[in-house]
């Protein structure tokens, strides 16, 4: 009975994950068609209004074209990470313990499905959840919610009671003070201790243990304030980075205070697809994309061949060679930009995109990193494999790459996101527009209006393409967050 | 799914079998005949096989221009176009950067990034993990939060801070968000980056920005050390009867002290480094050219680099580059050495 | 498939030169179709041996037979063995089928017998429940058992096991050197084993062979080891508790301790001897010598007395049923159970 639940959950599970991709996809391209269709104005820094029809005969304006947008896009923000989320949970072929929190996010998912207009998977998720529950109860449907709630109430009675007590010891202690002055007093209380706890050891640890409550409470609550302060600190930027984005020019030049949050219908999508298509941003994305993959791949490869040699294969040098390398990290980069702008213009690559992918093609630091990984794969498997008739390129390839595959999905993700971030050597060496990569077009690009002396910048559309730059990989970052963080941190405990 | 997936694995599964068995046709085929050496390599030449694409790469990239930059800080009016010089000059190029007033302002800002910026971050980073590392829910949220400055494009979060620290006291129309901030609280705007600014206050947004962007790498690894250490330590102390702020000094500290060397010695690398937060914030000269206050320098000693690069085509004025460039490296050398030097006692393992 | 070494010899020369004889001049030929035990103290060659035998390691000296083919120089997966780890060495990326699968894949065999073939090993070990887990979700006595399905598989000529049960807890051992009996007798196939627990090997091998610096000290039947060792060494190695050692003289056949205590009667010449008797073989015998006891533990069955004779401290075991508590208690040997060893060779006399 137990199994067969189980296969049957995790059908209706996949089938709610994938009704709700087919949802996000849908949304996606809803959300590209209204992009597509949105009315640019002639002069970057005009607010345009204008009247858009559907289907023949709904009109809607500026401002509901802006809601919708801004609605579908809080849609997506929040249903595809899950929809990822829950897509990695459907396919794993091992089988799941169910604990009350799948239940609760059950239904979660089930209340948020029903809101955004999804009947069908919200239903099915209020099914699965009911079967859940099933299990988790062991076939006692109502049980499980009233032992909940009692043992909460429980908790909270015995709370309010032990603080009643305590503030009730504390004023017959200040009553005995007065009474019989502090000495007697203070025997008394102990003594009354000791006759409600039994012992004097028990008491002290009862009230060492309630102390300790008390700092926990007050060192938590300090805590997550400190967080808190500084995750305001570390979002900032980012929050006003679009807040300023979807502005129009007008309020960012006449109003005294800038605004710190804005309605949805005056949320200006528009300036996306200004920068977009006004700064020729495509052509500097899909430059930056290219570059971005072929200098993984490469990189990747160089990585895994070198780390293997240095950590499987045993040939004279090996240690000495690899401590040079180390060195290297050591110098400043700028040390080698020389050299290499000259060897770059020599062989004729000036300009070009070979000059921004070969020199990076390779690194020190993930060779390194790498090579820990693999060392740390226990020498009998190899023997095994040997017995076994397994060559060395074979137990690269079927065995370390697969067990050292965390180490490697970080090393894939950092180095693609690397050419993201470049600035001084694509602006040193393919300084034609053609060729900009995407730091270098940003820095470049001069969002002004009027000219000359006059000339002052439009920033909501100056930070419109900067979000541009930063949202895709921060899309990245969080799905593979995981990985990325996990790798990192590694990375530091060897070091 | 089942059929089809054991169809798959048959295909694999014939696939890499057929790709052995050639293999060991060809290894009898060529034993018999007494080539085998063309496929038994030794150990050394496999080496080499694996490492070529990595090495040469690195010969090309790395150590010939280390070689080459030496060479040229101590050419004479090098040429970059034409490829030549005039002579040879030992100390010459360095004595003429060490002089330069430009370059002795390029250290001292470069100095200041470094001195103030590293030990805030290390310190404020190491708190955070330790208040990461004592909650449990919503740690995850935080984590996420904290760590987005690492994933960012600098430049454009650059362009972001020099937005936020715009305005000055007479356009209050055009406040940035800090000046929105301290109008909030009373005091007046003043001009952070634009025309008219301080040096300091100019410093103050790059030594923010340092903080803001540093935090993220350091926050991860301190985390990552701190939820290394075996619980049992705590426990220990705790039954000693140590307060919290003892077994952080005593237990945690000591314990990821090789995680804060470590970060330490690469941030100080790092900051020594800085350029492109300062052509984010400031502008690509990294000068402010101002009415009243004269212009303020805020290069750092990789801009001076620069600044020389963009020059190449005047004679001689490239090896000013590698010059500094290497200076550079020595002073990175030094500090690093010191640190490794005071690290031998104070650090762990 | 029977293995002969002969003069089997492997030197380790260390970054300062240094020299060590793992395995020194090892002659043996381990019958077809036997479990055989290679026992020893740790750093004894044992290992040495078993991974020469694999082809892992290359002999410095000596050659390896299996059968009549000479595989000396053979690669290790040229010569059809099968080798357990002690640590299992399972691939943790891969499920226990494709762990089980791995060594066919080299074999030019097909995908469905390679599945039935994995069927079958798998009821063989009897893990056929778990064929779709990974290793690190199975316990470790399952884990010896994938390994040891992995390893015959490919029906080899040979299996070899490098400390198989030295990762168990003691409950398992127990089971699992059964299980590893009853495999090695369904298959028939000729087995190696190595470890350094004495009770292990006598448990189950068919021979036992012992190492000391790696110089084999004795090979024979584990009951007739016991019974007749070769040496002292072989004589301490084996039993728990271990044999009472200790100086003696023969005069005129009588085996005398201390003064003038006989504990046995001998052909062998006078002269002064190293002697050993096994705790067991003392028994209560109001005819015998009488000796005061310094100790007495009863453990259920047996009694064990810590006692002196003739000066040296020695153990007997006794059946609780004839021990009396008392201060004092009369003793004899045992016919034919004293040892009589060279004073300097250590080898048996007789």
């Amino acid at each position: 009975m137990m199994k067969r639940i189980t296969k049957e959950i995790k059908r209706l599970d996949l089938i709610a994950t994938l009704i709700d991709i087919a949802y996000a996809l849908i949304y996606m391209v809803v959300l590209g068609y209204f992009f597509y269709i949105l009315v640019e104005p002639a002069v970057i820094t005009d607010v345009v209004s204008a009247e858009y029809i559907f289907f023949g005969f709904i009109k809607v304006t500026s401002a509901q074209m802006n809601v919708m947008i801004s609605l579908l896009v809080g849609y997506l923000l929040v249903f595809v990470p899950t929809a990822v989320k829950h897509i990695k949970r459907v396919a794993d072929k091992e089988t799941i313990e169910l604990d009350p929190w799948d239940y609760r996010s059950q239904v979660l998912y089930a209340f948020m499905a029903f809101f955004t207009g999804n009947p069908a998977s919200a239903i099915i998720r209020f099914i699965t959840a009911n079967k859940m529950m099933l299990i988790i109860q062991n076939y006692n449907l109502g049980k499980g919610f009233i032992e909940g709630f009692k043992a909460i109430g429980k908790f909270f009675v015995s709370l309010v009671n032990s603080t009643k007590a305590f503030f009730a010891r504390r004023a017959e202690y200040k009553n005995n003070i007065q009474k019989f002055g502090k000495e007697k007093a203070r025997q008394m209380k102990i003594d009354a201790e000791i006759e409600r706890k039994g012992s004097l050891s028990q008491q002290d640890l009862e009230r060492v243990g309630r102390n300790d409550l008390i700092m926990k409470t007050f060192g938590l609550v300090a805590m997550y304030t400190f967080l808190t302060f500084i995750a305001i600190f570390i979002f900032i930027p980012f929050y006003w980075m679009i807040l300023t984005a979807l502005k129009t020019h007008v309020e960012l030049t006449t109003r005294l205070n800038p605004r710190f949050f804005i309605g949805l219908d005056e949320m200006q999508w528009v300036n996306f697809k200004v920068a977009f298509t006004r700064f020729s941003f495509w052509r500097y994305l899909g430059n930056t994309v290219t570059v971005g993959l072929i200098s993984m791949v490469g990189t990747v490869t160089t990585t895994i061949l070198a780390a293997f040699a240095f950590s499987r294969l045993d040939f004279k040098g090996r240690e000495f060679i690899f401590s040079i390398l180390l060195m290297t990290m050591m110098i400043p980069g700028e040390l080698y930009t020389i050299t290499n702008y000259i060897t770059v213009r020599n062989l004729g690559w000036y300009d070009s995109f070979a000059a921004l992918i070969f020199p990076f093609m390779t690194s020190v630091f993930y060779i390194f990193f790498l090579r820990q990984s693999f060392k740390q794969i226990p020498d009998s498997l190899y023997r095994a494999a040997q017995v076994d008739g397994c060559g060395d390129f074979k137990y690269l390839t079927r065995v370390m790459i697969p067990i050292a595959r965390p180490t490697i999905t970080t090393i894939t993700i950092l180095s693609a996101i690397g050419a993201w971030d470049a600035y001084i050597w694509p602006q040193l060496v393919a300084p034609s527009q053609k060729n900009w990569l995407i730091s270098v077009a940003l820095r470049s690009t001069s969002f002004v209006v009027g000219s000359g002396s006059d000339a002052r910048p439009v920033y909501n559309i100056q930070l419109a393409a900067t979000a541009l730059v930063t949202v895709p990989l921060l899309i990245i970052f969080f799905s593979l967050k995981k990985y990325i963080i996990r790798g990192v941190g590694r990375s530091g405990t060897k070091g | 799914m089942n059929k089809q997936d054991s169809r798959l694995k048959q295909m694999i599964w014939v696939f890499r079998s057929k790709l052995h068995h050639t293999g060991v046709v060809i290894d009898n085929f060529l034993s018999k005949l007494g080539l085998q050496f063309i496929v038994r390599w030794p150990a050394w030449l496999k080496a080499i096989f694996y490492l070529i694409p990595a090495l040469s790469l690195l010969m090309i990239f790395t150590f010939y221009p280390i070689f080459n930059s030496f060479l040229i800080s101590f050419y004479t009016g090098y040429n970059i176009q034409r490829g030549d010089f005039d002579g040879y000059t030992l100390f010459g190029n360095y004595q003429t950067v060490l002089s330069h007033a430009n370059f002795g302002r390029a250290i001292f800002n470069t100095s200041m990034i470094v001195l103030i910026s590293v030990p805030v971050t290390i310190f404020v980073g190491l708190m955070i993990a330790v208040a990461l590392n004592a909650i449990k829910p919503l740690r995850g949220f935080y984590q996420s939060i904290f760590f987005l400055p690492y994933v960012t494009n600098s430049i454009a979060i650059g362009l972001v801070f020099a937005f936020m620290f715009k305005g000055n006291v007479n356009d209050l129309t055009n406040l940035g968000l800090a000046n929105q901030l301290l109008t909030w609280i009373g005091l007046k705007p003043i001009v952070w980056i634009g025309v008219g600014a301080t040096y300091w206050s100019a410093m103050s947004v790059i030594l923010i920005y340092s903080v803001w962007n540093g935090l993220a790498f350091k926050i991860i690894v301190f985390l990552a050390g701190i939820q290394g250490i075996d619980k049992q330590y705590y426990q220990a102390a705790q039954i000693d009867g140590a307060s919290r702020s003892k077994s952080f000094y005593r237990i945690t500290v000591p314990m990821i002290s090789p995680m804060i060397f470590y970060i330490l010695i690469t941030s100080v690398i790092g900051a020594f480094k800085t350029y492109s937060s300062v052509v984010a914030i400031i502008n690509r000269e990294g000068l402010i050219t101002t009415g009243a206050n004269g212009t303020i320098n805020l290069k750092t000693i990789v801009f001076y680099i620069y600044d020389y690069i963009g020059l190449a085509s005047q004679d001689g004025l490239m090896s000013y580059a590698s010059a500094a460039a290497i200076i550079l490296f020595g002073i990175i050398l030094v500090f690093t050495v010191l640190q490794l030097q005071v690290g031998k006692r104070r650090v762990h393992y | 498939m029977e293995i002969r070494l002969e003069g089997l010899t492997k030197v380790f020369t260390d970054k300062t030169g240094k020299e060590t004889r793992a395995v020194d001049e090892l002659t043996i030929t381990i019958p077809s179709g036997k479990l055989v035990g290679l026992l020893g103290p740790s750093g004894c060659g044992k290992s040495t041996t078993l991974f020469m035998i694999a082809g892992l390691h290359k002999p410095s000296g000596g050659k390896i037979f299996f059968g009549d083919d000479d595989v000396t120089r053979l690669a290790p997966e040229k010569r059809g063995i099968g080798l357990v780890f002690q640590n299992y060495a399972l691939y943790p990326h891969m499920t226990v089928r494709q762990n089980i699968m791995f060594p066919l894949e080299n074999l030019n065999v097909s995908f469905k017998q390679a599945q039935v073939l994995v069927e079958e090993m798998a009821d063989l070990v009897g893990i056929k429940d778990q064929l779709d887990k990974k290793p690190s979700q199975l316990s470790g006595g399952q884990q010896q058992r994938v390994a040891i399905a992995r390893a015959l598989v490919k029906k080899p000529r040979v299996l070899l096991l490098d400390e198989p049960l030295s990762n168990l807890d003691a409950r398992l051992r127990l089971q699992t050197r059964e299980e590893i009996k009853r495999i090695q007798r369904e298959t028939g196939i000729t087995t190696v084993f190595v470890t350094h627990d004495q009770e292990e090997a006598m448990s189950i091998s068919d021979q036992m062979v012992v190492l000391n610096y790696g110089v084999m000290q004795q090979m024979d039947a584990p009951q007739d080891m016991y019974n007749h060792p070769d040496n002292l060494f072989v004589a301490k190695f084996l039993g728990n508790p271990p044999i009472n050692t200790f100086e003696g003289r023969v005069e005129s056949g009588h085996i005398i301790v201390g003064e003038d205590i006989v504990v046995g009667k001998t052909k062998a010449k006078d002269g002064i001897y190293a002697i050993g008797i096994r705790p067991e073989d003392f028994k209560v015998d109001p005819s015998g010598f009488v000796v005061s006891t310094d100790h007495i533990e009863r453990i259920g069955r047996d009694t064990m007395i810590k006692f002196n004779l003739g000066g040296v401290a020695m153990r007997a075991l006794l059946e609780s049923d004839t021990v009396t508590t008392s201060e004092t208690i009369n003793l004899m040997v045992k016919p034919g159970k004293v040892h009589l060893f060279d004073l300097e060779s250590g080898s048996v006399v007789l």
